[in-house]
């Protein structure tokens, strides 16, 4: 079983990274978060039924370990939404444009909830309502609510950093 | 910046963060096997512990009430014939000790067995406020325990005492009340308040955060 889950995670490990984007802007707690992430796949991993995606399972993990996730005090997030080393990385490998629309967006994310965060991202990775409410357990109207609500707060947010 | 841009700013940005960041199958192995514990499965060892400590200190209250409530007698060679009440209060606090023990046992492991990351958010997230409110509230049952024994062990010393020296006056029966009362409330409520301030200052921040996502949460069901 385990070269089975070794294997499948290796290949699906962008969803882990993703998560990990969005909810941390710190090399720490992003490492810490992948291997807590990881963890609790392994974990899981034999109750897994195929009920679901596989990739869905994995998003709803990977997002309630992250919502849920305990944070040392000394490691605040930092407001700015991105941290220095990606700041640094995004200016060297980017064109103006991009470059300031990446920053805008972290920027603009760091200052959205857990729960939103979970939402945009899965909004961002192109899911439909329909998975998005079985993934983070919300009703599907309310996924759509909660959207509309997200939508306006990041437009204003990039509107003010603009 | 609208919606699309925003798409295209997200898929540049994580396909950026995938190439940085990307394991292969050792790394992976390697993050599982030095993995370290989640605050929920540190807890849970905490609340193991504390169970483990707690069935020993009752398994000493009741070798204490059966054997060594006979010690007195054998020191003073003369025997005590203890009244109704005193031998009521020593039943009553070692079956409220067992029982409190026994329904917290049982709760906790009601709460562990139906706990899994895989729950949706809302019941994830009560079974993670359910299980801090345990680890709390047991230590408070530590503290609630101490206290019961302090009460009847103190309860039978001063009848003993009463019994047993001679030449006792009120005067006396009082002040060694007052001296008792002036160490033992003062040591309770310095517990009392250090165990409150020693969970708030670890786990009063999270709980806060796990309140208000909750709150967010709820605001979705009445919104429907």
């Amino acid at each position: 079983m385990e070269k089975e889950f070794l294997q499948i995670i290796t290949e699906n490990q962008g969803i882990i990274h993703k998560v990990c984007s969005i909810y941390c802007d710190l090399e720490e707690d992003r490492r810490d978060l992948f291997q807590e992430i990881l963890v609790q796949l392994w974990k899981s991993y034999p109750s897994f039924r195929s009920e679901s995606k596989f990739s869905t399972w994995m998003y709803r993990v990977a997002l309630n370990t992250a919502i849920t996730s305990f944070k040392k005090d000394k490691r605040q997030p930092d407001k700015t939404g991105i941290s220095y080393e990606n700041l640094q990385l995004v200016e060297e490998m980017y064109d103006t444009r991009t470059e300031e629309q990446i920053k805008m967006l972290n920027m603009a994310v760091a200052q959205l909830t857990g729960i939103e965060k979970s939402i945009i991202l899965l909004f961002l990775e192109d899911k439909k309502y329909e998975e998005i409410a079985e993934i983070t357990g919300i009703t599907q109207n309310y996924v759509r609510v909660k959207m509309n609500r997200i939508k306006k707060k990041l437009k204003l947010l990039m509107t003010k950093e603009e | 910046m609208d919606i699309k841009d925003l798409k295209s700013a997200w898929e540049t940005y994580s396909s950026q963060e995938m190439d940085k960041h990307r394991l292969g199958k050792e790394s992976i192995n390697e993050l599982l096997k030095n993995r370290t514990q989640s605050l929920v499965d540190r807890i849970d060892r905490n609340i193991r512990i504390g169970m483990g400590v707690l069935l020993l200190f009752i398994v000493y209250v009741i070798i204490d009430s059966v054997f060594l409530s006979e010690l007195p007698k054998t020191i003073a060679h003369k025997a005590i014939e203890y009244p109704k009440w005193l031998v009521f209060i020593d039943v009553f606090s070692t079956t409220l000790i067992i029982t409190t023990y026994l329904f917290f046992v049982i709760r906790y492991l009601k709460i562990k067995r139906s706990f899994t990351i895989q729950l949706q958010l809302k019941d994830l997230m009560l079974g993670i406020q359910e299980t801090l409110k345990t680890y709390r509230r047991m230590f408070y049952l530590v503290l609630i325990i101490l206290i019961i024994n302090i009460i009847a062990s103190f309860t039978a010393g001063v009848y003993q005492g009463l019994r047993l020296i001679e030449n006792l006056t009120t005067a006396k029966i009082i002040s060694a009340i007052g001296i008792s009362l002036l160490i033992i409330i003062p040591m309770v409520a310095l517990s009392f308040f250090l165990l409150r301030w020693g969970f708030n200052k670890l786990y009063g921040r999270y709980l806060i955060k796990l309140n208000e996502t909750l709150q967010e949460l709820d605001e979705s069901e009445h919104a429907e």
